[in-house]
């Protein structure tokens, strides 16, 4: 599945393949000896090291057992969408560190979160079994994402505010994405604009979001 | 050692501000300029806000009119402030200057399309003058922070971001305090 994902964002925003994902995978035993602060259920580890980076991605097992088990591409529901954004976000981290990495462009916490927010938005509607185009499930589908979720409790203040800031720009864009092209099923346009967003700045991804709402 | 009062400090900024203006060949006008001064004086007294510029982009784009007007004001001066006078502070984070620069200039340009045709008319041009040529802008807050600095310890920061970036302005601002950089020799 994460492969699978993995070619999926790379062919959406068309960008050059980065190296197989499941290369970079690990396991619980080795995120506990890199001795991180934080055990979530999803987690990307960067370390530079000498002008190299070094990158790691923790995804629970148990999602990506269910995955294998109810494959999304089937069936996207109750049963497996949660699991299916926790791969979609480890997923979305690991191709845009490696898109930025590539091109030699910082990037902040707040970036990463707000881009992974878009990608499930956009990968749920694109795989949404009941036509991306009804009006009903891409709004409930929003509100599934952006309304109703709860933060962990082991989460700092500063992470509370960066994933609440990602959420709230997110929810925005999704909205507008919806009016504008979800609704007509414009889709060419939308991944158009999807595209050049990726590319954008913080600045300029929150000033067309600001626009756009 | 020498205190200033808050008049002489509100004249010291209008001098350097003024003479940096000139240097760097930037066309400003009158209100932009008495912008500037008033943002380094308030920001010689009173500590620089804390938490992430960006999240704050984000709030204040989120905020309703009266409160979005105030965090995007906060968001341009801090980028502005920070970029000229500090940005060797930005090498210690995540992020780089343009990625703080670019948080200031699009918040000024908000606040400009806000107040247009509103009744802080004079500041929304203003607000889009410093939008428009942010970059220059830093460039003029560099220019009064070395003149606000000065000293071995500064050339010596100054050479070190010439040899990493190879800007000429920079290489400008060294010329001037009679540094010039041949052949590889540094005299």
């Amino acid at each position: 599945v994460l492969r699978e994902l993995q070619r999926g964002l790379e062919e959406l925003y068309r960008l050059e393949p980065s190296p197989d994902v499941r290369d970079f995978l690990m396991d619980e035993s080795r995120r506990r000896t890199l001795g991180v602060q934080r055990q979530p259920r999803e987690q990307l580890l960067l370390v530079e090291h000498e002008g190299q980076l070094e990158i790691g991605l923790f995804v629970d097992p148990q999602t990506l057992a269910n995955l294998a088990l109810h494959d999304p591409r089937q069936r996207l529901g109750a049963h497996n969408l949660a699991d299916f954004c926790l791969a979609v976000e480890g997923v979305s981290h690991f191709v845009y560190v490696a898109f930025r990495a590539r091109a030699e462009v910082p990037i902040s916490g707040l970036e990463l979160e707000l881009q992974a927010e878009i990608d499930k938005y956009v990968t749920c509607v694109l795989l949404h079994d009941d036509g991306a185009g009804d009006a009903d499930d891409a709004r409930a589908l929003r509100e599934r994402l952006f309304s109703r979720f709860h933060f962990a409790e082991d989460l700092s203040a500063d992470e509370r505010e960066r994933y609440a800031a990602a959420n709230v720009s997110a929810a925005r864009y999704a909205r507008s994405l919806e009016t504008r092209f979800v609704h007509a099923r414009r889709f060419p346009d939308m991944l158009g604009e999807l595209r050049r967003f990726y590319r954008m700045t913080l600045a300029d991804k929150l000033d067309l979001i600001s626009d756009a709402a | 050692m020498e205190v200033k009062s808050a008049r002489s400090l509100n004249e010291f900024f209008k001098d350097a501000v003024s003479r940096a203006i000139r240097n760097q060949g930037v066309a400003a006008t009158e209100h932009t300029e008495f912008y500037l001064v008033n943002l380094l004086s308030d920001f010689s007294r009173t500590p620089l806000p804390g938490g992430p510029l960006a999240i704050k982009m984000c709030e204040g784009l989120s905020a309703l009119p009266g409160e979005r007007a105030q965090k995007l004001r906060e968001v341009g001066d801090t980028s502005l402030f920070v970029s000229g006078f500090f940005p060797d502070s930005l090498n210690r984070s995540l992020v780089d200057v343009d990625y703080y620069m670019g948080m200031g200039e699009i918040a000024y340009a908000h606040l400009s399309r806000m107040l247009r045709g509103a009744q802080g008319e004079a500041f929304g041009e203003v607000f889009c003058e410093l939008s428009d040529k942010f970059a220059r802008f830093v460039e003029v807050l560099s220019e009064v922070s070395d003149t606000a600095t000065g000293g071995p310890v500064d050339v010596l920061r100054l050479c070190e971001k010439y040899v990493k970036t190879g800007s000429e302005s920079v290489l400008r601002k060294l010329a001037r305090r009679g540094v010039r950089f041949g052949r590889g020799t540094v005299h």
